[in-house]
């Protein structure tokens, strides 16, 4: 298969933005879900809030992908959504058409990727690399959205969760390429059953094989584009993993909070805007959630 | 030599809203989950004391991960923790 690439990286947050200590009963939900040292001492400041329907941000962040990547509407042939499995009960009927025509996507072809909680934005770049056995695919584009509707919901015992959409772009031969990509299940996790080794398993299990197929060893990578969950967690998965905390990007943990599958492309827009990597960088990009592990190897090309 | 229950007592009752908990209980402790202590408040637990040692930006050590259950693993690793500031 020709080498396939992600490109026009693009983000488009909550318009509200709000200090943690907003959210009602702030000290109690974290006393609740015992997060004894508050969200500030997780590393959360801030999380973006939607105040409009989904949509508008959904064709917000296309358009800025299909400027960024260069790639015309038309040309567009799959459009692969993602979003957590919280948010299929309240998705109006007519979102993907929605999107469609606000966004002059007459080609394309819609699909939503998920129940793989926020591991689903991975899912969803592993169901459009398969589009392209068919040759006469050119252009896939993966949109991952999420956002909460009661404030309570936000803190969680593992991060705070905020609201964003974000976008790029998968095309032949063009952007960050895909070297390889792997995902995990630890079905002690789906149940609340995990524990400490269950979850390492599946995490070694699954970055042994996205290096090995890549050609990837650990040290080659640059940085590790991640979940946002809690600091400390972060660096706990990250550890387990065998990333250095110093290769870890959740640069955008203390402003945008965890947005569900969005993290590890939030993390990415953040890098691309700050700096631009040579030739032959490797990057891992990875999500986490209860019961899954997702991650894949990106090489940067000229 | 230092009783790491005692530090460890010392620590949950301080930062992790356990004020109720008994020296004696923890002692009669095996799994963390026994005292109410959480993956999350373990976690917290390991990288606040890494950070009170002078080591944040240290990994955890994967290997830690099986002690991470039991009461007797997390005061060992705290131990090493320790012996890792020292040096």
């Amino acid at each position: 298969m020709t080498t396939l690439g992600l490109h026009g990286f693009a983000r488009a947050l909550g318009d509200r933005e709000r200090a943690v200590e907003s959210i009602e009963e702030y000290q109690a939900i974290c006393q609740a879900k015992g997060i004894g040292l508050g969200l500030v001492g997780m590393g959360c400041k801030t999380f973006r809030q939607m105040t409009a329907p989904v949509t508008s941000y959904v064709v917000k962040s296309i358009q800025e992908t299909l400027m960024a990547s260069g790639v015309e509407a038309s040309d567009v042939d799959h459009l692969v959504f993602s979003t957590t499995d919280k948010n299929l009960s309240h998705l109006q009927s007519d979102f993907a058409t929605r999107v469609l025509t606000e966004s002059g996507l007459t080609r394309a072809l819609p699909v939503l990727v998920t129940m793989q909680q926020c591991v689903s934005s991975l899912g969803a770049m592993d169901h459009a690399r398969r589009l392209f056995c068919d040759e006469a695919v050119r252009h896939v584009l993966l949109v991952s959205f999420d956002y909460v509707l009661e404030d309570a919901e936000r803190i969680q015992p593992f991060a705070l969760f905020g609201d964003a959409v974000t976008s790029c772009v998968m095309t032949r031969g063009t952007g960050w390429r895909l070297l390889s990509y792997g995902v995990g299940v630890d079905f002690a996790g789906l149940t609340g059953a995990d524990d400490f080794t269950s979850r390492k398993k599946v995490v070694v299990s699954t970055m042994n094989r996205i290096l090995e197929e890549s050609g990837t060893k650990i040290g080659d990578v640059e940085k590790c584009f991640t979940t946002n969950l809690y600091k400390p967690i972060a660096w706990f998965n990250a550890s387990v993993a065998g990333i250095h905390p110093s290769k870890l990007s959740i640069d955008t943990l203390p402003s945008l909070a965890h947005c569900g599958n969005c993290d590890w492309m939030l993390n990415v827009v953040e890098h691309q805007r700050l700096h631009h990597p040579p030739p032959g960088t490797r990057f891992l990009v990875q999500s986490f959630a209860p019961g899954f592990f997702a991650g894949a190897i990106l090489g940067v090309t000229a | 030599m230092e009783d790491y229950t005692v530090k460890l007592h010392e620590i949950l009752c301080a930062q992790y809203n356990m004020r109720t908990l008994q020296l004696d209980t923890l002692r009669a402790a095996r799994k963390c989950e026994e005292i109410g202590l959480t993956s999350l408040g373990t976690i917290m637990l390991v990288a606040t004391y890494l950070e009170a040692r002078g080591l944040p930006d240290a990994m955890f050590d994967p290997d830690w991960i099986s002690d991470f259950d039991t009461v007797d693993g997390i005061l060992l690793v705290l131990r090493i923790i320790d012996q890792k500031a020292a040096k």
